[in-house]
């Protein structure tokens, strides 16, 4: 069985893991610090973060080939969920101009009247 | 499914503004559309469906409303590393779930965003291509 590299250090308060920032290993100490019982496997921590991965669009994966690190796959996750932000409100500043400029008897709504009658 | 709530959503927004109304005022309606409709696609089994829907729902200005006894947990977990602070802020409900939870309710969010997103896209890029023909 692999052996993790983990150091344990005891406090009155709380006995602390500490593992290599950015591994797998540091998830599953994260998992086990967060208190719950559950018991996971280092297999549903790496398809959790190749499932993230796969998430992140092509070109983030394509500048980090094969496996990321944990640290850095939080940070993509982190900036892209930013950019999506920042397209639904831009997306929606644009809609809100083609809607001022679009009357109720222009084709765009006829089609959107059409979509939504089926 | 959510293409045809969304619309549904988006023409409501029309007929609620009149001719009156500014652009940036019917802009954070259609972006609160899009979260709502977003949310309500992806159900009440999501964590982050239910806690995006509970803020939009939930109206300013209205005063304390009596707090329903629903079991639910409220300690916010303390994170040392501040990435996972981050996530926790940019997905809805994430700052009372455990760790691994936390990625699973990220992963689904992301996909659900990216697909309002492509939505969105269609939805303009019809439009102003209709717009160019006339």
């Amino acid at each position: 069985m692999e052996v993790f590299p983990l150091r344990r250090s005891h406090s009155f308060y709380s006995s602390t893991l500490t593992a290599e920032t950015g591994s797998a290993t540091e998830l599953l100490v994260r998992y086990i610090m967060s208190g719950r019982g559950r018991r996971i496997t280092d297999e549903e921590i790496n398809e959790l973060i190749s499932k993230l991965q796969a998430l992140l669009p092509a070109e983030s994966r394509r500048r980090n080939a094969g496996r990321m690190s944990a640290s850095k796959l939080l940070k993509e996750t982190c900036s892209y969920i930013k950019s999506l932000h920042r397209e639904v409100d831009d997306l929606s500043d644009r809609l809100a101009g083609l809607m001022t400029t679009m009357d109720s008897n222009s084709p765009q709504a006829e089609i959107i009247r059409g979509l939504l009658r089926s | 499914m959510v293409a045809l709530r969304f619309l549904r959503a988006l023409s409501l927004v029309r007929c609620s503004g009149p001719g009156a109304r500014s652009p940036s005022y019917r802009a954070r309606g259609i972006r609160r559309a899009a979260y709502a409709c977003m949310a309500a696609s992806a159900g009440p089994r999501r964590a982050w469906s239910r806690a995006l829907l509970r803020k939009i729902r939930r109206r300013p200005g209205r005063g304390l409303r009596r707090p329903r006894a629903v079991i639910r947990r409220r300690r916010p977990v303390g994170g040392g590393d501040p990435l996972e602070v981050a996530l926790r802020r940019l997905v809805p409900g994430g700052g009372c779930m455990e760790y691994c939870r936390l990625l699973e309710e990220a992963a689904d969010y992301v996909k659900c965003l990216a697909m309002q997103v492509r939505l969105m896209q269609t939805i303009v890029d019809s439009a102003s291509h209709v717009n160019s023909i006339d």
